[in-house]
């Protein structure tokens, strides 16, 4: 079976914890060895851009370990959780560091996307646990495929699915699935000369691995309609030159984030949740 | 059972059989496990008086003292004693003054001897009481039962005989020595037929200590006996230690007093207790011993319901007890190691959910322990579909259990399938009921005819029924099942030919000598579906037959002739592979493309799809005739869109190059036609495309243009089963267009059946969602076409300046 370590994916995750006290300790020490290893980090982007587009920012990794900073370390007895994602790495970061904090073993099931940037991340990471005695926390699969998910589900108490709706779609009906949206795009545009526009976040939603939708319905009623209907989606996005359209999307779509006539990816990352409560 | 002396009280005994002359004889019918304190007591006030009245009040008060049985038994042999006696002084008299020397007062006057000793008998025919004795001389204890005293004709050496017979099997199956040593000298007492015997071996084994082998055991054995209950408690008291041969020796000797069977119980009762309730400190290996000793003890032991009391234990203890308690104790044992009930639980659980292998556990551990009922075992065989097979290969499951776990399996692997059928546990005249009710797939079918050398299936289906069902309007939908079955079975390639296929792939020649092969059979097929009903000669119905990949091409011309091939392929209607085909045979001739292609009864959209679906390879030929078509197109000079994204130009009077970071269309139609080559399309004013893979039953909407007629990119792809897209036909197509909140309506929440894809990695979602990789539908060569198509997707939607990077 690919590259699955069976027998550390069975077995539980090392006793040893942080403490509330020791995660500082712990988030100082991952943070320098981010900083000392940010050329291999860097190294492993460039390789990945020939696959995929995605740049990655050393200083993006630094803020979200600054994140955790204040969080308070939950004490759970072996529970476990398969996170299926594209890949993004500060997504594998959020997920590693939520891992820790909540005690809980993590199997990773990643698209091959973004492959060299996490397997660093994840070599830096398992380190410095190794250094506070934490082992077989995380454990990392490459190229999801259902067959593999099959063979390693039954280890685990709960699946989880951040952002990835194909894989979502496939697992659903046979398996009680959580999802949780990232960067989920959903676009309409009814405008000629904003077409551009489309084309561009499309792009880049593409090389970031975000998933995006372009709608297509021939007025902002049904685009409303559909956008609302899809739950899987978190981001609606309207390119317009109709103040009234900007009105009616602003004040109609509901339960996403909206943007319109902008760049929805302000931000490098996507809305955290906490994903392994 | 409390016997007819019990029921009377001291006084009333005395008076039936007297009382000794010599005080000192009373002491041998004292309880042996008597109050020592009370005894005591009782002989301090005796010693205190001489009138034989105040002594026999005594007694009486005393009466809790004495085993009235051996008291009887006692007095009886003195009084036999005294007739005795009387007997020799009848002899004697005249010497002797006439003075008799007796043994027993008789308290009631009326008696005799005579009667006393007939008294005596009568009160102990029921009991079974030993009188022990010590020879003076010798030291050697002397035993008289009651049984011999009551029975003169009772002979100890037949019993004897009996006994040492039995010993010797005993010697022979475990060997004395591996029962006794369970045992020490303590237990005699309950294991003696007279406990009092019993108790005077133990304090003589005890006494006569010598030298002390290492076998002896020692520690719990008396721990449960009450302070003052025996005798010589100092003696009997824990820790002593005894010699190990006299023990054994004394047993040989006194086999005809030991029941055997009590102590044989008594002995695996403490092989099973030896750890306490400390079961987990039993070794797998030490268990496995326990088993086997209890197996021999059971063989040993002659009277099954024989009970052993024992202060070793709480309560009373029965071969079955034990019997049962240690096979339980085995079950406790899975590869060497004792699980505690919760464990065993636990494992349970992560066995029937998949955790645990069900091939770490040996068919004695699964019978014994793990056995799993039918509603487990669907679970189990839910999780891992490989785990029923392995029990039925290694005989752990019952014939009765697979026939009744089949009767509730809901669903079967194609290995599974082919497993059962192999098998016989799914009987071929079973198949058709079983694909009717969705238990066996289509999927599972066609592993079935691939991997199966000896199964033919094809009976399974006829040709009158095909027909009865297509004609009967009433049963559509049990025909599309029906349709689906036989055209696996009867029209798809035979195993021998994807073997044939498969074997001379390298063959041109080879491959299109089997492809006219296959034809001529598919060709006879149909003749021998139309021979069936005049009804079937009806253009629409042959077309319609056609389409649903029943009748060939061939077959529907020969029938209608060449119009049939100018109508399908004007309206588009006439499947891309039999358009290339027809073509090269040269039925199709670029004449009649040509004119097709001039004329307007199909849109330009139409007309491209019709182009790519025919010719769609990289080869130079088909890119000259797509070329060479599209220059035939209404108002076209110029190329359209190539489907490899690299040199895709856009359609229509404006030149601006596309973006190339957006899938091409062309790439997304072709990964998707090449899914099923029996597939069909309709193609939508609105953009859209409805593919039918008629051999997976789905049908996939893909947008391939927008409203201005440009490529559209980026809408999701729905996936439907066929089932669900008939059902939601109707609302599903909208003004010649596709009704998208429907479909976002039906794919809402848990929704089966219908699947959305974003273009998000599409090309390789494609390819797991259809599991490609994992498919017996695709031979190697066709699944690397696919995923090079798919390839293809993701490739056109790269900038090429940024290739090189």
């Amino acid at each position: 079976m690919e590259n699955f370590d069976m027998e550390a994916l069975k077995e539980p995750a090392s006793r040893y914890t942080l403490t509330t006290n020791s995660l500082n300790d712990f988030l100082d020490k991952l943070k320098e060895l981010f900083v000392e290893n940010s050329n291999l980090i860097m190294d492993a982007n460039k390789t990945d851009i020939k696959h995929n587009k995605k740049q990655i920012k050393v200083k993006e990794f630094i803020e979200i370990i600054e994140k955790y900073r204040k969080k308070d370390c939950v004490l759970k007895d072996d529970e476990r959780k398969i996170v299926i994602y594209r890949g993004d790495p500060y997504l594998t970061l959020h997920i590693c560091l939520q891992a820790v904090t909540q005690r809980t073993k993590v199997l990773l099931f990643q698209q091959n996307f973004m492959l060299g940037v996490n397997e660093i991340l994840l070599k830096i990471f398992n380190e410095v646990l190794e250094e506070f005695k934490i082992s077989n926390l995380i454990n990392r699969v490459e190229n999801f495929s259902v067959q593999s998910f099959e063979k390693v589900k039954n280890f685990y108490d709960e699946v989880i699915i951040i952002g990835d709706t194909t894989t979502y779609q496939m697992l659903n009906d046979d398996n009680d699935v959580k999802f949780y949206p990232y960067n989920n795009i959903a676009l309409y545009c009814n405008s000629d000369e904003l077409e551009k526009l489309q084309e561009a976040i499309y792009i880049y939603a593409n090389e970031n691995e975000y998933e995006i939708e372009i709608i297509y319905a021939d007025d902002l009623n049904e685009a409303i309609e559909l956008i609302n209907g899809d739950e899987q989606k978190s981001i609606a996005v309207l390119l317009t030159k109709t103040d009234d359209d900007k009105e009616k999307f602003f004040y109609e779509i509901k339960n996403k984030e909206i943007f319109v006539n902008e760049n929805p990816f302000k931000k490098e990352v996507g809305k955290i949740y906490n994903y392994l409560k | 059972m409390v016997s007819k002396i019990d029921k009377l009280s001291m006084e009333r005994i005395m008076l039936q059989v007297g009382f000794p002359y010599n005080i000192k004889e009373l002491r041998s019918a004292y309880k042996y496990n008597v109050n020592v304190d009370l005894a005591m007591e009782f002989e301090k006030k005796i010693m205190q008086t001489k009138n034989f009245k105040e002594i026999q009040q005594l007694v009486v008060q005393y009466e809790e003292i004495f085993d009235k049985s051996l008291y009887v038994l006692h007095l009886g042999r003195l009084l036999e004693k005294d007739l005795d006696s009387q007997k020799r002084q009848e002899i004697l008299t005249e010497g002797n003054n006439g003075i008799i020397k007796r043994q027993v007062i008789l308290t009631d006057p009326k008696s005799t001897v005579r009667r006393g000793i007939v008294n005596a008998k009568d009160l102990l025919k029921d009991t079974k009481v030993a009188d022990i004795g010590v020879n003076s001389e010798t030291g050697e204890i002397i035993v008289y039962t009651s049984k011999e005293f009551v029975d003169q004709t009772f002979s100890m050496k037949k019993k004897a005989e009996r006994t040492e017979k039995r010993l010797a099997q005993i010697d022979e199956k475990i060997g004395l020595d591996e029962v006794l040593k369970y045992l020490s000298p303590s237990d005699l007492i309950d294991i003696c037929e007279y406990p009092n015997l019993g108790n005077v071996l133990a304090i003589s084994l005890y006494k006569n200590k010598k030298s002390v082998k290492g076998k002896k055991v020692k520690g719990k054995n008396n721990s449960k006996r009450q302070e003052g209950e025996v005798l010589d408690d100092e003696i009997l008291k824990k820790g002593n230690v005894f010699d190990w041969n006299e023990f054994e020796d004394t047993i040989r000797k006194y086999s005809a007093y030991i029941d055997l069977d009590k102590m044989l119980l008594l002995a695996n009762s403490v092989f099973y207790n030896k750890h306490g309730n400390e079961f987990h400190n039993f070794s797998s290996e030490e268990a496995g011993e326990l088993q086997d000793f209890t197996e021999k003890i059971g063989e040993l032991i002659e009277h099954k319901k024989v009970v052993v009391s024992s202060p070793r234990f709480n309560t009373d203890v029965t071969y079955k007890v034990i019997f049962e308690s240690v096979e339980s104790l085995n079950k406790h044992f899975i590869n060497g190691r004792y699980y505690e009930y919760e464990e065993l639980a636990q494992l349970l659980e992560d066995i029937t959910n998949g955790v645990v292998p069900i091939s770490n556990i040996s068919k004695r551990e699964y019978q014994n322990t793990l056995k799993l009922n039918v509603e487990e075992l669907l679970i189990l065989d839910r999780n891992n579909p490989d785990a029923i097979q392995y029990l039925i290969d290694n005989d752990m499951l019952e014939k009765s259990e697979i026939e009744e776990f089949l009767k509730l399996k809901p669903k079967y692997t194609d290995e599974q399938a082919s497993y059962f059928i192999k098998l016989d546990f799914i009987p071929e005249n079973s198949i058709l009921d079983l694909y009717n009710s969705g238990k066996l797939t289509l999927e599972n079918l066609r592993h079935v005819k691939l991997n199966l050398e000896d199964r033919n299936l094809n009976e399974i289906v006829s040709v009158d029924r095909l027909v009865e069902l297509y004609l009967d309007s009433e049963k559509k939908e049990e025909f599309e099942k029906y349709r689906k079955l036989y055209k696996l079975l009867i029209i798809d390639e035979s195993r021998a030919e994807v073997l044939e296929r498969e074997e001379k792939k390298d063959d041109k020649q080879a491959i299109k000598e089997l492809d006219r092969r296959i034809l001529n059979r598919r060709k006879a097929i149909g003749i021998s579906i139309l021979d069936k009903s005049m009804d079937l000669l009806n253009d629409d119905y042959m077309y319609d037959l056609y389409h649903k990949g029943i009748l060939q091409i061939d077959t529907v011309i020969d029938y209608v002739g060449f119009d049939a091939v100018n109508k399908l392929f004007s309206s588009g209607e006439l499947k891309p592979i039999d358009v290339k085909r027809l073509f090269n045979d040269k039925i199709l001739t670029e004449a009649m493309l040509e004119d097709v292609f001039k004329k307007d009864d199909l849109t330009e959209t139409e007309k491209l799809i019709l182009i790519y679906s025919t010719f769609s390879s990289d080869e130079a030929k088909d890119e000259e005739m797509r070329k060479k078509l599209i220059s035939y197109m209404s108002g076209r000079t110029t190329p359209t869109a190539e489907p490899t994204g690299e040199t895709r130009e856009k359609r229509g009077e404006s030149q601006e190059p596309q973006n190339k970071n957006i899938t091409d269309p062309w790439t997304r139609w072709n990964l998707i036609s090449s899914l099923d080559k029996d597939y069909s399309q309709d193609y939508l004013k609105d953009g859209h495309i409805i593919f039918y893979l008629p051999n997976m039953s789905k049908y996939v909407i893909e947008k391939l243009y927008d409203k201005k007629n440009e490529p559209a990119y980026g809408a999701a792809t729905y996936i439907l089963d066929e089932s669900v897209f008939k059902a939601n036909e109707q609302d599903i197509l909208k003004d010649g267009g596709i009704n998208k909140s429907h479909l976002v309506a039906l794919n809402k929440g848990k929704a089966q059946g219908v699947k959305k894809l974003v273009h998000t990695g599409w090309g390789n979602a494609i390819v797991k969602y259809f599991e490609v990789e994992e498919s017996s539908r695709y031979t190697e060569e066709e699944k690397i076409e696919i995923k090079a198509n798919a390839e293809k997707v993701e490739k056109s939607k790269k900038p090429m300046t940024r290739d090189d990077d």
